[in-house]
């Protein structure tokens, strides 16, 4: 039996490591995996815009004020480029399935810096420390931002990484009426999945990772984008790696008739993982739609309609439909799209979600010259 | 004189009996008769003594003779009246295209049950068919005796290995492969003598050297190899030994390797360690083929299927960059699997119906053989859908965690969907290589 003074000790650091706990801020983060290639960025949600030691280098969305704050550390595990700065990072070995040995992945990763100055807004990309920090160490490379002002107002910091092609991905940045952009790029393909862990205990043991694998497995042939928000609900998307504009599918595109849904003969239907529920313009997608359980996270397949007054989204409850399987009478709802001509005719199917707003965020879709996006709001 | 008469009752009698006896079995005819040939056709290929049925998967009981049968007579009745038995899962829409189906007609399950109710008589032997025999029965190959048979090296399955799928690599003596290769227009698999633990068993030829391995799950499933190429398929229970159609054939470069790719159900614990030696009996095409077989698969390795859900699809699609000879489909995947489609899109946008199988059985895995090769043309769109049941019910009668969401990976309690076809590409002679 434990005495008084140490039941004491016991509930006195049980309420101690408790406030720790909710003081810590879970790092929210946004993650694309292009070609069995991963890049992550992270930050928190703790950089408010009204917070004064902030304000001055916000305070003029047209002219920056000099000043840099730490906003996110960008995480990837093939080299890739922002700009003029290359973070390299060493390629696995080639996999060699069974005895051979597996490779173990090489991570790079960076604190990134959001610095104003008179010539305008840029990135600072410097060695990753811990604990608090008033001005980068080591800056390895900069990073010059394109800086627009918006209408919807981010009370916190975001960033989100949107897939533009087989390569690439724009970073986006948003903090109070701010949204910075700058395109990231994977520079050296990778050909097969590296192994993240030593397979010779399984062999003698027997036990490994479903999970892993089944991961693995599905991206040999899918690209994802996720959103993670914080310690809470994810967001993620899954889509067929590799469709081209040169492509049969995307001929498709070009010549599908109105209201009929855009078909893939190379891929599964684009899949939208939620773990919260969203809100689609009059369109509420729910968690459970596919599970058996209430709280089970949902699941759609997301499909592309091409409609008399322009493009819709139509979200179905069959999340794992090959794409020529379209099947209306699992329809949950659509919604109109957003539509962009862009100059890159050459991009690559993507889809991806970015928050855009604690609360708020995007899906966009992109295919050659083509961009979609539809608004949604997170629901608590 | 009271003896006599005594004699003369009691003889009388028995020629009574014996008339209603035989009455009896006109009525409900013999085994010998009426019985065996149904049974010689349509059971026997399976249920054959242990040890030398299909592939050496083996069925639970000989039904090659009366006094083998006679004890299962009623087990038989009820499962052929219920359609259980022989096992054919594809649906009636396919009827007549599949050289391999199985089936009794009415009249074939009214003459074994009325076999059954009239006490299941023997009969005359002298009125039934001669023995069945089946290929060479000495050595135990269905097919008949191999030209050349590759055996696995031996291969111990530790004791604490459980669900261990194993990919094995034994290299072809390069005697029985002279010329730089020989064609062969069929195989047959045997997975060797514990057959009863093979879940399913998956083969191919490569040109790699010599090596022994074992992937704990790690490592490709059946479907990428066939993506790979230079696979030969799979077997599990169910799968009879075929030809290829008349015309087609095999390709095995001298140098070659045999991939033995098997997936062994035990449990882990001392003692449960045991050895296996597949092999593969190959014969020879005597005659240069026209079409060059391959097996490939149509898959899906991104999917999610939901904890506690029923009547999940998963789908997956190709389309055909040439015109193809279809020669084989075989739907594949675990636990939850229930049921399976293939659908065929023709270039006009016509819609065929190519395999149904409304009621999959995971342990029931039927390849299908069409009696003739079926064209699809250049553009046809195949899609084939799965449906999967990861409900608790479920879970407790085949025994898995429904309380899993899962998708692709080797495990049977992890899933699959894979649809696989054995195909020849375009009208095109052999060239002596392969492809």
């Amino acid at each position: 039996m434990l005495d008084y003074h140490s039941r004491q000790l016991i509930v006195i650091l049980s309420l101690t490591l408790l406030g720790l706990s909710v003081t810590v801020e879970a790092q929210y983060s946004s993650e694309v995996v292009l070609d069995l290639r991963t890049l992550t960025v992270e930050y928190t949600p703790a950089l408010r815009a009204d917070d004064p030691s902030h304000q001055m280098l916000l305070s003029d969305p047209s002219e920056p004020k000099a000043g840099h704050v730490r906003v996110a550390q960008i995480e990837t595990d093939a080299s890739i480029r922002m700009a003029g700065v290359e973070i390299a990072v060493e390629e696995p070995d080639a996999v060699v399935t069974g005895s051979s040995a597996m490779s173990e992945l090489r991570l790079a990763r960076y604190d990134l810096w959001l610095t104003g100055s008179s010539n305008g807004w840029r990135l600072d990309v410097a060695d990753s420390q811990g604990g608090p920090l008033t001005a980068p160490s080591s800056i390895f490379g900069t990073v010059p931002l394109t800086h627009t002002t918006v209408t919807a107002n981010s009370p916190t910091f975001i960033a989100g990484l949107v897939p533009t092609g087989s390569d690439q991905a724009r970073l986006l940045l948003r903090w109070g009426r701010h949204e910075w952009t700058t395109e990231v790029q994977f520079l050296i393909p990778r050909e097969s999945r590296p192994r993240q862990r030593d397979p010779l205990g399984d062999q003698r043991t027997f036990e490994f990772d479903s999970a892993e694998i089944q991961r693995s497995n599905r991206l040999t042939r899918r690209n994802t984008a996720t959103v993670q928000l914080g310690n809470g609900p994810r967001l993620m998307v899954v889509y067929g790696r590799n469709m081209q504009v040169e492509d049969r599918d995307f001929a498709h595109l070009v010549s599908v008739e109105t209201d009929m849904v855009v078909t893939t003969t190379a891929s599964a239907v684009i899949r939208f993982d939620i773990d919260v529920p969203l809100q689609f313009g009059e369109v509420t997608l729910n968690t459970g739609n596919v599970g058996g359980l209430r709280d089970s996270p949902g699941g759609y397949g997301v499909w592309l309609r091409r409609a008399a007054e322009g493009w819709r989204l139509v979200f179905n409850d069959e999340p794992d439909a090959w794409g020529t399987q379209h099947d209306p009478s699992f329809d949950a709802g659509e919604v109109s799209l957003d539509y962009l001509q862009g100059d890159d005719s050459s991009r690559a199917l993507s889809a991806s979600v970015v928050m855009t707003t604690p609360d708020q965020g995007r899906f966009v879709l992109i295919w050659g010259p083509h961009e979609w996006s539809a608004n949604f709001t997170v629901l608590s | 004189m009271r003896c006599l008469r005594v004699f003369a009752i009691v003889a009388l009698l028995g020629v009574l009996a014996q008339s209603a006896a035989y009455a009896g079995a006109e009525a409900g005819g013999t085994f010998y008769e009426n019985v065996l040939p149904i049974l010689q056709e349509n059971c026997q290929s399976c249920h054959r003594p242990a040890g030398q049925n299909i592939t050496g998967i083996v069925a639970p009981m000989s039904l090659m003779t009366y006094e083998e049968a006679r004890p299962w007579a009623r087990g038989i009745a009820r499962k052929v009246e219920t359609r259980e038995m022989p096992p054919w899962y594809a649906s009636e829409h396919t009827d007549g295209l599949f050289s391999n189906e199985r089936g009794l007609t009415d009249a074939e399950i009214e003459t074994i049950t009325a076999w059954v109710n009239a006490g299941a008589p023997a009969g005359e032997r002298d009125a039934g068919p001669a023995p069945r025999t089946f290929g060479d029965e000495e050595e135990g190959w269905f097919l008949g005796r191999p030209d050349f048979v590759v055996e696995m090296e031996r291969y111990t399955i530790p004791d604490d290995a459980y669900d261990l799928q194993a990919t094995i690599r034994t290299k072809i003596d390069d005697a029985v492969l002279p010329d730089g290769g020989v064609w062969v227009r069929g195989w047959e698999f045997r997975v060797g003598e514990t057959g009863d633990r093979v879940h399913h068993f998956c083969a191919g030829i490569e040109d790699k050297d010599t090596i022994v391995e074992v992937d704990a799950g790690q490592g490709e499933d059946e479907g990428e190899a066939a993506d790979r190429g230079g696979s030969l398929g799979c077997v599990s229970s169910g799968t009879e030994g075929k030809l290829l159609p008349d015309g087609w054939g095999f390709f095995i470069p001298t140098g070659s390797t045999a991939r033995y790719s098997i997936h062994f159900n035990k449990e882990p614990g001392p003692g449960t360690s045991f050895d296996n030696q597949a092999s593969m009996g190959f014969f020879l095409s005597h005659e240069p083929p026209k079409y060059t077989f391959k097996n490939d698969s149509i898959g899906n390795r991104g999917f999610m299927i939901p904890a506690h859900r029923k009547d999940y699809r998963v789908g997956a699609g190709r389309m055909l960059e040439r015109d193809t000879y279809v020669a084989n489909l075989w739907p594949h995947a675990h636990f939850r699997g229930t049921a399976a489609r293939y659908t065929a899109t023709y270039p006009d946008g016509t819609q065929e119906l190519l395999l149904d199988v409304p009621n999959w059985q995971q342990h029931w895995q039927e390849t299908y053989w069409y009696k003739e090769p079926k064209l699809l043309p250049k553009g046809t769109m195949i899609d084939v859908s799965f449906w999967y049941d990861n409900t608790s019910e479920n879970g407790l009668r085949i025994g898995f965690d429904a309380d899993r969401s899962l998708g692709h990976a080797p495990r049977t309690n992890d899933e699959m969907m894979l649809g696989f076809l054995g195909y020849a590409e375009e009208v095109e002679p052999a060239t002596g290589t392969q492809n």
